[in-house]
């Protein structure tokens, strides 16, 4: 094939009709050969899942349209405003500058959060598959994030300074910083718990239990997040939830699930069970919040916890 | 009788948490074994080992795996959730070393693993979203591969399985006394002329026989490059090295031989060698195979010779036929396996205009053993080229007076590249003429340098392609 052009036989470039088969060989290095071979191969970037459905172009533009429209009259509200008297004027703009600096607070507050979910988004990735020195430093950073709370902060970046491999690593994490969150997150689910169980108890009526429980899930999730360093506001609660969700139904979730948490539960907390006794759903409800705790503490953390 | 509910709550609670995990296990969850065969240097642990991480790369967002991500989007989304290797658990096999090969590959003297000593087992887990947004509200699925990687030579024990002593003998004998052979095999035949399997066994004989029946088949494997060659326990005895069933080799009988007799201890030690390879690889691991891809060293054989080449069409040809567990071949019944990918490795030593006649003679190639599939021949096997991973460029360079198409790589232990010219590749079971009777072994080449940092996968051809053919309906 090579090298042989279609043509008649005569013709000098022409393969011979009868030629005998060509053997393989390994012929000597052209001058200038290189010293290493890099294939053509450069795979690009995946795209990933671009969520922006019509629906969210919808709420966007009706977003924009209502901010638009607030911003413009409030605009006009302070030159009407001062048209009539100076004084006015200046108290209009101050009522309506208060106003903006809490939207602004509120804004730099979800900004904050979301921050710092990035970053224990990097760190796991880098736990996961990086470099051992970018993986400290991502660590350290995390580490003063929650230093809060944890019993011996100093001893934690000791260890975090002293690891030898990213495996070292995760292992004084789990030591020394998701240990005693995964066990204070616990708590805050066994409170949760209890609560939910109370209120289903108290309940006047089954369809409530869910909207009860659902609202002290809400609360519970923002619990765990703060115990892990992260102060979600409602964006970033929402970014978590579904995350939440995602290990839920990912690998670790399903372990989580499966490790008879409800007879775990019930054995701490003797309260609960005489509760339980009287009102069936209220178990469910307790037992559900409290996995819940353990779920989201496994998607707080950078340790384990499926891929986002 | 609350007494009585607080008693049997726990146990019930934990019934429950089993049958939940169950239903969440039979929704969600499906389990994949995926046999990797290939005769020896077939190239199943380099196989392997770029096909994880190629998919661990797709998973952390590069594109790798072209085709399979190409069927894994919707509507411009990617469904892929993760791709994770599954810690090791309480297996009893020992673990493949993937980290220890892509470090080895990655290394400053990039180098290619070493012959398989051992069975060794590698999970995966891939996790996808599912397509319909009804099927999303039961969550992502989660795809569980499990494969084994083993030393191809244990893999030609499998047609021995359903095999008595004199029948395997007979066989192996007159394989050994062909002309192509013959020459290798000399000391061993000239040993048989000898040794009378009727006299009272002799220890000490029966070793030395044994000694040289595996010099013949390492000659045989050396030095022509043949395949079909066993027991496959000779020629890489595993991690418990030499024991006493090993030393048996293939003598005529004439009738059942006496107890006592040299016939019958050779007889006797066979059997146990069936036996165990039977238990302890064919029945244990090896068993109830979903999916298969069957690696072929094409180039390999065809450079060979031709007794080379024959040799590995007939090896495939048995195995496969194993494989199918054809009724009266081996002892258990296997349920099919559904899908077979048939794939030309090493395809890196062929320029890309070549492929092509490589995919057509691995058609002739594995021909007669495809053949006969329940549900006939074509159904469910997709053939392939491919190489796991690429270690050379195209190029063109003058030979004999015109330029020639070649690949340049650096062959392992030189420091530059060379070119390498592969001949004519033969779209079809080669004719007579194609044959000269020289032995050539294919160069191996330095793999490439691939980056130390994880998760940028490997330059490799044709992997997604396999991927698609062998899992595209679970996808
Ligand atoms: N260039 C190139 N060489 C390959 C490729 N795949 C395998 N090889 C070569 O083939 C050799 C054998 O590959 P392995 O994967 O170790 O073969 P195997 O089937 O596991 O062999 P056993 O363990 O002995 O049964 C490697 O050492 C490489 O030199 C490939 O894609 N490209
Ligand atoms: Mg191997």
């Amino acid at each position: 094939m090579s090298g042989r052009k279609p043509g008649f036989v005569d013709e000098a470039q022409a393969a011979p009709v009868a030629e005998a088969p060509r053997r393989p060989v390994l012929l000597e290095p052209l001058p200038g050969a290189p010293s290493a071979i890099e294939p053509e191969w450069a795979p690009g970037a995946v795209r990933q899942r671009v969520g922006t459905s019509s629906l969210a172009w919808l709420v966007g533009g009706v977003a924009l349209l209502l901010l638009g429209w607030i911003g413009l009259s409030a605009v006009e509200l302070v030159l009407a405003a001062f048209d009539r008297a100076a004084a006015y004027g200046w108290a209009a703009s101050a009522v309506l500058g208060a106003a903006a600096a809490m939207i602004f607070w509120a804004l730099s507050v979800e900004w904050r959060a979301w921050r710092a979910l990035a970053r224990v988004d990097r760190l796991r990735a880098l736990l996961e598959g990086g470099g051992l020195e970018p993986a400290r430093a991502a660590a350290l950073g995390w580490v003063g994030q929650v230093s809060a709370r944890l019993r011996d902060p100093a001893a934690a970046r000791a260890a975090v300074g002293r690891a030898g491999s990213v495996v070292e690593l995760r292992a004084a994490l789990q030591l020394h910083v998701t240990g005693p969150l995964t066990e204070a997150a616990g708590q805050a689910g066994q409170r949760a718990a209890l609560q939910a169980g109370a209120l289903v108890a108290l309940a006047p009526h089954p369809a409530l239990d869910a909207l009860l429980a659902g609202w002290r899930g809400v609360r519970l999730v923002r619990e765990v997040a703060a115990i892990h360093g992260l102060r979600p506001g409602a964006v970033a609660t929402w970014a978590l939830a579904r995350r939440v969700v995602a290990t839920a139904a990912g690998t670790a979730g399903v372990e989580l699930l499966t490790q008879g948490l409800s007879d775990q539960l019930l054995q701490h907390m003797p309260v609960l069970r005489h509760v339980a006794g009287a009102v069936p759903g209220a178990t469910l409800a307790a037992v559900r919040l409290y996995r819940l705790a353990r779920v989201t503490a496994v998607a707080c953390s950078p340790l384990s916890g499926g891929r986002m | 009788m609350a007494g009585l509910l607080d008693t049997l709550s726990a146990p019930l609670r934990r019934v429950g948490g089993v049958a939940w995990e169950a239903v969440e296990r039979a929704v969600n969850e499906e389990r994949i074994h995926l046999a990797v065969t290939g005769l020896s240097r077939a190239g199943k642990t380099v196989f392997i080992t770029s096909l994880v991480e190629n998919l661990l790369a797709l998973a952390g967002g590069r594109d790798t795996l072209p085709e399979l991500r190409a069927r894994l989007e919707q509507g411009g989304a990617n469904r892929l959730v993760s791709v994770r290797l599954l810690p090791s658990g309480s297996l009893a096999l020992p673990r493949f070393d993937h980290e220890g090969h892509v470090a080895a590959l990655a290394g400053r003297e990039a180098s290619w693993p070493g012959r398989t000593e051992d069975l060794a087992a590698l999970s995966l887990e891939i996790v996808l979203e599912r397509g319909s947004a009804v099927g999303r509200v039961l969550g992502p699925r989660r795809i569980r591969l499990d494969i084994l990687d083993y030393p191809g030579e244990w893999l030609l024990d499998l047609p021995l399985i359903g095999m008595s002593f004199a029948g395997w003998a007979e066989a192996m004998l007159a394989r050994l006394r062909t002309p192509a052979r013959a020459g290798a095999a000399e000391g061993f035949l000239r040993f048989l002329d000898l040794f009378d399997p009727e006299a009272l066994a002799d220890e000490a004989l029966i070793r030395r026989g044994h000694a040289l029946y595996r010099e013949a088949l390492e000659a045989l494997r050396g030095r022509m490059g043949l395949r079909y060659l066993q027991p496959g326990r000779f020629l890489n005895p595993g991690p418990r090295g030499e024991v006493p069933l090993l030393w048996f080799f293939p003598v005529a009988l004439r009738g059942s031989p006496r107890p006592g007799s040299a016939g019958a201890l050779l007889a006797a030690r066979f059997e146990a060698y069936r036996e165990e390879m039977r238990a302890g690889f064919f029945e244990g691991p090896f068993r109830d195979f979903d999916r298969q891809i069957l690696l072929v060293d094409v180039l390999g054989a065809l450079h060979a010779g031709r007794a080379a080449f024959e040799d590995t069409a007939d090896a495939i040809a048995d195995l496969c036929r194993g494989l199918r567990g054809a009724p009266g071949w081996l002892g258990w019944g296997r349920s099919p396996i559904a899908r077979v990918a048939v794939v030309a490795t090493k395809a890196d030593h062929v320029p890309a205009l070549r492929r092509e006649a490589l995919l057509h003679l691995l058609r002739a190639l594995t021909e007669r053993g495809l053949e006969g599939r329940p549900g006939g021949n074509s159904d469910g096997v997709s053939l392939h080229v491919a190489a796991s991973i690429h270690a050379t460029r195209d190029g063109k360079v003058p030979l004999g007076g015109r330029d020639v198409e070649v690949v340049l790589g650096v062959p392992v232990g030189e420091d530059r590249a060379r070119p390498y010219f592969v001949g004519d590749v033969p779209p079809g079971w080669p004719p007579e003429g194609f044959w000269s009777g020289d032995y050539f072994e294919l160069p191996v080449f330095r793999p490439p340098r691939i980056e130390a940092e994880r998760g940028v996968g490997v330059p490799h051809i044709g992997l997604d392609g396999i991927l698609v053919a062998l899992l595209g309906d679970l996808l």
